[in-house]
């Protein structure tokens, strides 16, 4: 066993994986250096490029893709003070000001240098973790997924920002577009109405883009006005002591892992992210440190916690997909889909079954996170001048890119069609504050649990067994739970503002001034 | 009844159109629950949430919330890129097939690169220059890298 993981591990190295697996790590950084191009996206535009790879190359070029990203959030976050991607927001609290302090060389390295000690911590669960966790769930019978899958949905569904109706409305409308066209057991049209395009159901990825890229690119036109230009790309000093930087860095070791468990906590939680993962961890580190006031005016405390706890969060998304077939966030949904292209369908029997691509794939990750460091120290001066691209160039450039990754899925325009239905309704879900990770996670599970459902009750039809099993039992008292607490913390939130003099209704006046 | 109440009873109307149609669908006696079954709990489930969005909507206008109207030419101002945008991708989704690939694309890049800047005159050619380029770059790649059957265009054959 022991030697098949390292030829696995090994294979990363064949010229063809590394060389994809660099230039994922490449556009990574540059997607994640530009605000508005989120990682999601830049993985979105590179997943076409991987249709024609062997599986492994294609997945190292994307694990590639995310862990380059999570480094490019902090170059504009540390150096213009605007986060590339959302999972850099809290970097900008500590390092703008250090940079503006005078020191934007010490900003980013200490950035880049958690980033790198934040994740390799987390790749050691995730080795460990994702095989041990897949070789538990083979011992899951159609329950125990059924009641696993629900679990995920109501975490998803009552941890979103806003209303906890509107989270599960939106799970539910997820789940329910997946028995458009054939039903996974008979192929029997469901809610086709005679239509060419419902006939075959929607393709998953292009849903998945249209939600996350396009609406993403629209509400950034609308906030951001097409014609901003960012300023601020003049040269910067980017010169400094590493090894101070390193000492600075190991001498918080309590921030470091502690950061780097919150990032891995927050990934594990299915579709949470890099976003809550960052802002957590500084908000915890900032709790603990012995100076909280200093935070926010560029110690290398706050950075090291965000860096370290975003890129960590990877590792914990990870986890979640390889071991249960669950995204962690919004990228891991897209390598899912990227692995189901492939013909490797996720879940235990991916590690068990396909040790090569498995293994393969925590080799690149830890492999990128050096590639990435590598990288950055060669070309992170370019990388700020590329930041200055202007929305009104950027939007057309990516919306072609995405057409093309749509219709290349299967060389239809019934993909694209279904990208731009997917792009509006996500907008508009944004506009009316629905959150849109349910809905994708509905998407992805809906197929699952119908199945798991139907199995369960063909193999006995005792409805009971989904309380009485054990762990399927667990798992559904864990879902209430989950449920019962989002709905107690919601209601302590509203009585908070009730009490502070304030609308409860105030965020949602908000938004419906806008709409 | 505010925003939400509105989208709840649209959701709610949606549902039970739907829920309407369950009965057409064929069922099988391999299967004893029937393809139905699932879609019919789910869009119980939604029904179920779409009234408690509608009741949330209305006890929460209940208690005085009033939505702040803006002006039509303020609204237009602030979503003038966006409105754009979705007006001149969706013609670009409709001609693609039509016109083929290096085309629309390049009409539609030119197009939003020109029009979501300052339209002068002068950024015309950068403009021109951005959709060639793009539309190049993108046939290169799939079409002839990664072997990608891009649109032909059927007006054009």
């Amino acid at each position: 066993m022991l030697e098949i993981i390292l030829q696995a591990a090994g294979s990363v190295f064949e010229p063809k994986i590394f060389l994809s697996m660099a230039t994922g790590i490449l556009a990574g950084l540059i997607g994640g250096a530009i605000p508005g191009i989120t990682i999601t996206m830049t993985v979105i535009l590179v997943l076409p490029f991987t249709f024609g790879m062997d599986p492994l190359q294609g997945i190292a070029t994307m694990v590639g893709v995310y862990v380059g990203g999570e480094s490019g959030g902090l170059v504009s976050a540390s150096l213009l003070g605007i986060p590339g991607t959302p999972s850099a927001i809290a970097t900008t609290f500590d390092g703008y000001p250090m940079a503006k302090n005078g020191e934007p060389g010490r900003s980013v390295w200490t950035g880049i240098w958690a980033s790198l000690i934040g994740g390799l911590l987390a790749g050691v669960p995730l080795v460990i973790g994702a095989t041990q966790l897949a070789r538990l769930a083979l011992n899951f019978g159609p329950w125990e997924y059924f009641s696993l899958f629900i679990l995920t949905l109501s975490v998803v569904g009552a941890l979103t920002e806003g209303s906890i109706i509107k989270g599960l409305l939106s799970g539910a409308l997820g789940l329910l577009i997946t028995t458009i066209g054939a039903d996974p057991i008979m192929s029997i049209p469901r809610f086709t109405f005679g239509i060419e395009l419902l006939q075959t159901g929607f393709a998953f990825l292009p849903i998945l883009i249209g939600l996350f890229a396009f609406s993403q690119l629209m509400q950034d036109l609308e906030t951001r006005g097409a014609k901003v230009q960012l300023q601020g790309a003049a040269a910067f000093n980017l010169s400094v002591s590493h090894l101070k930087v390193l000492k600075d860095i190991f001498s918080q070791p309590f921030n470091l892992i502690w950061s780097t468990l919150v990032g891995l906590w927050i990934g594990i939680l299915p579709a949470v992210g890099g976003s809550a993962a960052n802002i957590l961890a500084y908000d915890q580190a900032k709790k603990f440190s012995k100076h909280p006031e200093k935070f926010g005016t560029g110690i290398s405390d706050g950075i090291i916690a965000a860096e370290a706890s975003n890129n960590a969060n990877i590792g914990g998304s990870l986890i979640t997909m390889m071991a249960f077939g669950i995204p962690g966030d919004a990228v891991t949904a897209v390598m899912l889909g990227a692995l189901i292209i492939h013909g490797i369908q996720p879940g235990p029997l991916f590690v068990i079954s396909n040790v090569k691509v498995a293994y393969g794939m925590l080799a690149a990750y830890f492999v990128a996170h050096f590639v990435t460091v590598i990288i950055e120290a060669g070309c992170l001066r370019y990388f700020i001048k590329v930041v200055t691209v202007p929305l009104n160039t950027m939007v057309p450039v990516v919306l072609v890119f995405c057409v093309v990754g749509s219709y290349a899925l299967n060389n239809i325009m019934e993909n694209v069609y279904t990208f731009l239905i997917f792009g509006v309704l996500g907008y508009l879900m944004i506009k009316t504050g629905f959150p849109l990770a349910p809905m994708v996670l509905g998407v992805i599970l809906g197929d699952q649990i119908e199945i798991n459902l139907i199995r369960a009750i063909m193999t006995d039809a005792n409805p009971w067994l989904f309380l009485t099993r054990p762990i399927s039992g667990i798992l559904l008292v864990l879902a209430l739970l989950s449920f019962v607490l989002a709905i107690y913390q919601e209601q302590r939130y509203l009585r908070k503002k009730r009490s502070a003099g304030q609308s409860p209704a105030r965020a949602d006046i908000d938004v419906e001034e806008d709409f | 009844m505010g925003r939400d109440g509105w989208i709840g009873l649209g959701l709610l109307g949606c549902s039970g159109w739907l829920y309407s149609h369950l009965g057409k669908i064929p069922a099988n006696p391999l299967v004893p629950i029937g393809p139905a079954f699932y879609p019919r709990f789910l869009l119980l489930l939604i029904i179920i949430l779409s009234l408690s969005l509608i009741l949330q909507s209305l006890l929460v206008y209940g208690r005085g919330k009033k939505t702040e109207k803006i002006a039509f030419d303020l609204w237009l101002k602030n979503y003038q890129p966006t409105l754009l945008s979705f007006f001149i991708f969706g013609l670009y989704v409709l001609l693609l097939p039509k016109l083929g690939f290096l085309l629309s694309t390049t009409l539609f890049v030119a197009a939003l690169q020109w029009l979501l800047g300052k339209p002068l005159w002068r950024r015309l050619p950068g403009a021109a220059l951005l959709g060639v380029g793009t539309s190049l770059i993108a046939y290169l790649a799939f079409e002839l890298y990664l072997r990608v059957l891009l649109p032909r265009g059927s007006w054009l054959q």
